[in-house]
């Protein structure tokens, strides 16, 4: 592999490399930042011998449950308030007219990309569906560049969705409830942003709007990913 | 070619052993203060590997802060089977790798060559000033991967398998990515 680097240069490199500073100095507050995390999430060392020492940050959890109410109810008004207004315009009268293509129905993995009215309890849905196939969903030929870019976003999801399913027996009953019902919500934004994005295909704000609901989702895919088996 | 250095070749921390084994088993207990002490004597060691991998000042600080909240969750796992440090750099490394997969968000690197000045400069070439490069600047203008390999092979010792295993990558893609960040490296050293 390194046939076609000058050994010379390639070996002063590499001394180089190896005589680089192993320190920086931190941010002197960054001490203090690390405490209060600790702290106000009541992290403690998993299994260690203090009583309730297993405790993990719960109140991460319900941080970022609250973090992603907010973010849906921004999002749902502000795509409420989009609909509202291009429904008063003439050039409304046909909206699937200029709909994308159509996305097939995703098989196992019913969400919100599949097509599906916005309704509640698609997220626990999927969250409870068996294992998805990555990939298995199908893409039409005409597929807007947009489709192709939240499947992916739709895949991600699908791989860590079916990490909690596999998990989910051996975790803390009170947190899956959480994350069922903020995953379901999330899903439920995605479905209506999705919905008023086909509705009108060019609208950035409304782009965006999806595009930060799945990253919501998925960074509380990571986050619940990221919980140990049983130390809640 | 000059050996890579592995983690444990260069020592963590100045801390004396025992001390750090006393600090590590109190922190184990829950006690906040050990823990303290151990974050002073690691937390250069931590940020200058977030700092490099990272590339950007602000995030680095994130990860370190993550890498000692995850250290401190996750402490009873530590044995004792290696150095204190080098379990706390491979949290470290895991963190950054954990949180950089997938992360869409940080696709965009902003401010990166500014933040490389908090690193001490580290100068690449001969005794000829003309020739003298700022390495640390060359490895953050890397693209993702390649820093990623560059950094953990060649500067902190890890070894293919251990990169490919950490990043959920196949050592042949790690082979592939450090041998473009040497290229690349090597390329801006004739500008």
């Amino acid at each position: 592999m390194t046939d076609d680097l000058d050994p010379e240069r390639l070996g002063r490199l590499l001394d180089a490399a190896a005589r680089l500073p192993r320190s920086a100095e931190p941010n002197p507050a960054a001490w203090q930042a690390i405490r209060n995390r600790i702290e106000a999430q009541q992290v403690r060392p998993i299994a260690s011998s203090s009583p309730g020492a297993t405790a993990r940050p719960r109140r991460a959890m319900w941080l970022a449950a609250a973090a992603a109410l907010v973010l849906i109810t921004a999002s749902s008004g502000l795509t409420a308030l989009l609909l509202r207004s291009r429904a008063t315009t003439p050039t409304d009268r046909s909206p699937t007219a200029s709909l994308p293509a159509a996305v097939p129905p995703a098989g196992p993995l019913a969400g919100p990309l599949a097509g599906q009215p916005a309704v509640p309890g698609i997220a626990a849905e999927s969250v409870r569906a068996p294992a998805p196939v990555r990939g298995a969903r199908l893409l039409t030929a005409s597929a807007s560049p947009t489709d192709v870019v939240f499947s992916r976003y739709d895949a991600a999801a699908a791989d860590l969705v079916s990490d909690l399913n596999a998990r989910r027996a051996r975790l803390n009953p009170q947190t899956v409830a959480v994350l069922d019902t903020c995953l379901r919500r999330i899903d439920a934004a995605i479905a209506e942003a999705r919905s008023a994005l086909r509705a009108d295909p060019g609208n950035a704000v409304v782009s965006e709007l999806l595009t930060v609901s799945y990253k919501q989702k998925l960074d509380l895919l990571k986050r619940a990913a990221d919980l140990p088996l049983g130390s809640l | 070619m000059p050996p890579s250095p592995a983690p444990d070749a260069e020592p963590p921390s100045s801390a004396d052993p025992d001390t750090v084994s006393s600090d590590v088993r109190q922190a184990q207990r829950g006690d906040l203060a050990a823990f303290e002490r151990l974050y002073r004597a690691h937390a250069g060691r931590v940020m200058a590997i977030c700092l490099r991998l990272s590339g950007e000042r602000r995030r680095a600080e994130e990860l370190m802060q993550d890498a000692f909240v995850k250290a401190w969750e996750r402490l009873s796992s530590f044995r004792g089977e290696s150095a204190f440090g080098t379990w706390l750099h491979r949290v470290a490394v895991n963190v950054f790798l954990v949180a950089e997969r997938g992360d869409t968000r940080r696709l965009a690197r902003v401010g990166l060559s500014e933040d490389l000045d908090e690193l001490p400069v580290a100068s690449f070439g001969t005794s000829d000033p003309g020739d003298r490069i700022d390495l640390e600047r060359a490895i953050a203008a890397l693209p993702r991967g390649a820093r990623t390999a560059f950094v953990l092979h060649d500067v902190e010792g890890y070894k293919h398998d251990e990169i490919a295993a950490m990043s959920g990558i196949a050592p042949a893609t790690v082979r592939a990515q450090l041998h473009r960040a040497r290229r690349l490296l090597m390329e801006a050293l004739d500008r």
